[in-house]
């Protein structure tokens, strides 16, 4: 790439860029082939034909969504249900002795594409992949306290209501397009309805 | 039963980050790197496969949010959700675990695997063996028993209580608007996310 398209560009634009350059948006539009293990309205697992195993599945979410606190709360629970059915299909069909499940959440945690996406990776026994073995090193325990009180408060923020600050008008009407159009009318309608 | 997860979650030898009925957010105390947290259940469950389905959003939800706190204290690069599920797979110790892993540059952790070349003929012979049991797979959202993002909406409007005078109402209504501020609150997280370091991550991606 001789220039950055993306120099300069707000994270509205770049999704926009990302979106129709996205090789797995093209495959979940069928306009690329893929060999398709499990299909529905939100989400497509297709085979990965670079395997860390055979049967190495990559769950993918329908709408283009780099990285994972992009996703609606919603789609997360509901991704990693399937998540949960897939490797359990793994094991049971394939005969894999475990499974990893992996995000890659940024580059600079191995993301390669720029849609996201959840590995189910079979497991065999004496298949020699290393790659998910965690070291464990000892911790001064004040760091631990430390790092611990800090992460209890900005939980605390994650689970703070709404009401006690509302994001201006402006912002609002961006953050729509962001939604799945499908649920958010699903949502009005349940609400207008009554 | 002598599982080291359940004894440790019910005892103070561990720094608890969160903590509601069914699940429990903790730091490892022996990470792969400073900062790395473990999400769980409070029951026992062996392997993801026995948890039931609306146990497994709820973690998942929590391991979200515990990923965008550490982003916001640690000044992060990424970050890595991990189940290690069977011992084949490197699981340790026979409790469910989720890894949330802070990631940076410089932090001697690699989970890259090498890629397999394989034929079209292996691909298609485990696609088939998978879709005998993917094509009548259905899954159906568990809305009902988002249990702990309902208890929180329902705590913050005890607290607003006293300032606003809202009509009384019915159970089923009360769920969907839940389900629509459950919406309002995660546009606002979004913007707040894409403030602090979404546009940074994002310009970083191929």
């Amino acid at each position: 790439m001789a220039d950055n398209p993306l120099e300069g560009k707000s994270p509205e634009e770049i999704l926009e860029y990302q979106k129709k350059n996205c090789i797995f948006c093209h495959i979940i539009n069928g306009r690329v082939p893929s060999h398709k293990v499990y299909e529905d309205d939100k989400v497509l697992a297709i085979l990965d034909i670079n395997p860390a195993n055979v049967g190495h599945i990559l769950l993918l979410p329908k709408e283009h969504y780099s990285l994972l606190p992009q996703i609606p709360d919603k789609l997360i629970r509901y991704m990693f249900v399937v998540a949960k059915y897939l490797s359990s299909a793994v094991v049971s069909t394939l005969g894999a002795k475990g499974v990893n499940i992996f995000v890659a959440n940024g580059v600079g945690a191995g993301q390669r594409a720029p849609h996201f996406m959840i590995h189910i990776i079979p497991r065999f026994e004496g298949d020699n992949m290393k790659s998910f073995e965690l070291p464990g090193y000892k911790i001064d325990d004040k760091i631990l306290q430390e790092i611990g009180d800090n992460l209890i408060l900005l939980l605390k923020k994650q689970f703070e209501s709404k009401k006690e600050k509302k994001p201006p008008e402006e912002i609002n009407e961006k953050q729509e397009l962001n939604l799945d159009m499908s649920k958010l009318s699903d949502i009005e309608k349940k609400v207008m309805g009554k | 039963m002598n599982c080291a997860v359940c004894s440790f979650i019910k005892s103070d030898k561990i720094k608890k980050i969160f903590e509601d009925e069914e699940i429990v957010a903790f730091l490892n105390p022996t990470p792969a790197v400073p900062g790395e947290v473990l999400v769980t259940t409070k029951k026992h469950y062996t392997v993801l496969g026995q948890v039931p389905n609306f146990v497994v959003g709820e973690l998942f939800s929590l391991a979200n949010k515990v990923s965008i706190a550490l982003f916001e204290l640690l000044n992060l690069q990424g970050t890595n959700i991990l189940v290690n599920d069977g011992t084949a797979a490197g699981q340790q110790v026979p409790h469910v675990l989720i890894h949330v892993i802070p990631r940076k540059e410089g932090d001697n952790l690699n989970f890259d695997w090498e890629r397999k070349k394989v034929s079209e003929d292996e691909l298609k012979t485990a696609l088939l063996k998978l879709k005998s049991v993917t094509d009548n797979l259905v899954i159906t959202e568990d809305d009902k028993k988002y249990s702990s993002e309902a208890r929180e909406e329902k705590k913050s409007e005890n607290k607003e209580d006293e300032k606003i005078e809202e009509k009384p109402e019915p159970a089923e209504p009360e769920e969907k608007k839940s389900e629509e501020e459950k919406k309002d609150n995660k546009g606002y997280k979004e913007i707040e996310i894409k403030e602090n370091y979404l546009g940074r991550q994002l310009r970083r991606l191929p």
